[in-house]
């Protein structure tokens, strides 16, 4: 069942496990040879994640910190990116900027993986009657508007401090957790679609020989569902949950481009593009180019990454984004 | 097949229910509520009590619920909580902007992504293969509010004109209209024919080496007839069901453009909403845009059956 076995170069379960090191070295080795663009896009995924982390020690200058006689300088050695109206340096404020969309994304795409799994694969499981109750359920679930949706998810439950407009009571996330509300309603609302297909390789899973020898001999269903269902889905829920990524990174710069994403100072790419940016771009394009090419280049890594993982995973799934 | 049209019609009912039950909900939390603003503005002449009980604030939420869904029922959407007027009267203003939007944006997406995924497929691994496909990947993952945002930070600068401000309806002055939704209608357009010219080019790879393909070209039809008139028909149903799966896109991405190119559409209706926390407001535009989606894509899937009967309606 598990489709990347052969092509991989994986003989079974067994060795996968025996030998995790050499396995993984040789499977990572075959993924760049026959997928380079696909490495490529890994690296990328990679390089994002680092810049995440590693932002408060690289960053050569402070996000928030505000220096009006530095203001709209053009990009330089001093300021790689140039300096956006209050002085700030954009390239420290996009390094900054990418722990929200490691956070957001990885985040968001965690809940859905988790979500999604659950709902599909007892759904698909179970079948019968609970079956049909879930899958009408997830048909209201899939027809809501997302965005409309996201925007007002987000408006509503503020984004960490004083909510919109710096009025609100809303919760007080601290800034270690940056994003829960936007991670919280995205989360859920790509969930739907994905359980579906989740559910659909679950009902073709449970048709399978083994599963309904472990059922005669009597195990129980949270035996079979946790040794024989979930192991044989893992390959799937991997390929969704990447090619969400970039969904996800995209969503979160888009709600913060409108306003209703981490509230400022904190930079995020979208909320660079907004406010001041459009006016001030003609004289001075580095405050439109950098992030938005931030962005890009980081939906455009999760994206190959996505398609090459789920050529070689499940090639099945062609054409379900 | 007319089971199939009626439950999907009945699915409306719990759709718009869900839809609007956890808006309402979630509206009810908000921090920060429309009173404390009123309030606020009024310098502390305004008692928050009379505040709250003229916009239905006091009242529990099971009751404001009811009440607001009794009234859509008897097509009264309520009215705004700043500065009265009839929601149902902004929604009617403001829907055609939208659709003229994403109807110009679709034509687009599909004018870029049909030619070229049919060529793309027809001429595989060639080189214009690779730059179809590098397009679309690219348009995947180009932000459209970037797009947008390139777009009125760099015409002006590079032909000397400026984008208009002011919007035009169509039927007012269709001229000076369409001169203001073709640029965010082609961006738009371009950002959703990525993934509409992927599946166009996998469906048509498919199509062509089904047997009648074949049996085509035996016949010794030529390439154009048998690429046109054999194998796209074919290729083009699924192509109907993409159609429905991205109406929800491209609302979304009207929300963008409404926003950055000054449109008066529902998109900016609804950010406009949410600031000033207009409750009736954001709750009859989530409905609207709701029951938009659900029967847009009734009527693909519908369509689909139509097209291709081998499809059973189960």
């Amino acid at each position: 069942m598990a489709v990347g076995e052969e092509v991989l170069g994986y003989r079974g379960v067994t060795e996968r496990f025996a030998f995790p090191l050499l396995s993984m070295g040789r499977g990572l080795w075959r993924f760049a040879v026959r997928k380079p663009l696909g490495a490529f896009g890994a690296l990328i995924v990679l390089a994002v994640i680092v810049i995440a982390i590693i932002a408060p020690a690289v960053a050569p200058y402070s996000y928030e910190q505000v220096y009006l006689s530095d203001a709209l300088k053009g990009p330089s050695l001093d300021h790689f990116f140039g300096t956006d109206e209050n002085g700030r340096d954009v390239f420290s404020r996009i390094l900054y900027g990418a722990q929200v969309t490691v956070i957001v994304g990885f985040g968001s795409v965690a809940l859905t993986a988790l979500v999604a799994t659950a709902v599909g694969v007892v759904s698909g499981y179970f079948g019968g009657r609970l079956d049909m109750l879930v899958q009408r359920a997830v048909d209201v679930w899939m027809s809501f508007p997302a965005l409309f949706l996201l925007l007002t998810v987000a408006a509503i439950l503020g984004t960490g401090g004083g909510g919109i407009l710096g009025l609100g009571r809303g919760p007080d996330w601290g800034p270690d957790v940056k994003g829960m509300p936007i991670i919280l309603a995205l989360g859920l609302i790509l969930s739907g679609g994905t359980s579906r297909v989740i559910r659909s390789a679950v009902l073709s899973i449970k048709a399978q020989p083994f599963v309904e020898a472990a059922q005669v001999l009597g195990a129980r269903h949270l035996h079979i569902i946790v040794r024989y269902v979930l192991p044989n889905v893992a390959p799937l829920i991997i390929v969704l949950a990447t090619l969400q990524l970039g969904v996800a990174v995209l969503a979160e710069s888009t709600i913060s481009f409108l306003g209703f994403g981490v509230p400022p100072p904190f930079p995020t790419w979208g909320q660079m593009l907004s406010g001041r940016a459009r006016e001030l771009g003609p004289n001075y394009p580095w405050l439109v180019l950098a992030p938005g090419g931030a962005i890009f280049i980081t939906v455009y890594g999760f994206n190959m990454l996505g398609d090459a993982l789920r050529d070689i995973l499940d090639p099945r799934l062609r054409g379900v984004r | 097949m007319r089971q199939y049209a009626v439950r999907r019609f009945l699915l409306l009912v719990p759709t718009l229910f869900g839809v609007t039950l956890l808006v309402a909900a979630l509206v009810r939390l908000l921090p920060g509520t429309v009173v404390d603003i009123i309030v606020a503005e009024s310098g502390g002449q305004i008692d928050r009590a009379e505040v709250e009980r003229r916009l239905g604030l006091d009242r529990s939420f099971p009751e404001f619920y009811a009440d607001w869904v009794w009234g859509v029922v008897r097509g009264d959407f309520g009215q705004r909580f700043r500065g009265g007027g009839e929601v149902l009267d902004d929604l009617a203003d403001r829907i055609p902007v939208t659709l003229e939007l994403g109807i110009f944006a679709m034509l687009v997406a599909l004018a870029i992504a049909v030619p070229v995924g049919v060529l793309a497929a027809v001429r595989q691994d060639s080189p214009v293969d690779y730059v179809a496909r590098s397009f679309a990947v690219s348009a995947i993952a180009l932000p459209t509010f970037w797009l947008g945002t390139l777009a009125v930070v760099f015409i002006p600068k590079l032909f000397g004109k400026s984008l208009p401000v002011f919007y035009h309806h169509f039927w007012d002055d269709p001229v000076e209209n369409l001169k203001q939704m073709w640029v965010p209608a082609v961006i738009l357009g371009a950002a959703i024919s990525g993934s509409i010219m992927r599946l166009v080019r996998s469906q048509m790879l498919e199509v062509l080496r089904q047997d009648y393909i074949r049996t085509a070209w035996a016949k010794g039809l030529r390439e154009r007839a048998v690429v046109m008139r054999h194998a796209l028909r074919n290729a083009l149903i699924p192509i109907v069901t993409i159609i429905g799966l991205q109406v929800p896109v491209l609302v979304g991405g009207s929300v963008v453009m409404e926003s950055i190119f000054v449109l008066p559409g529902m998109g900016r209706l609804l950010m406009e909403a949410l600031f000033m926390r207009d409750y009736p407001l954001v709750l009859g535009i989530n409905l609207v845009v709701a029951a938009f989606i659900v029967v847009a894509n009734l009527v693909v899937d519908l369509t689909y059956g139509y097209l291709d009967p081998r499809v059973r309606m189960a």
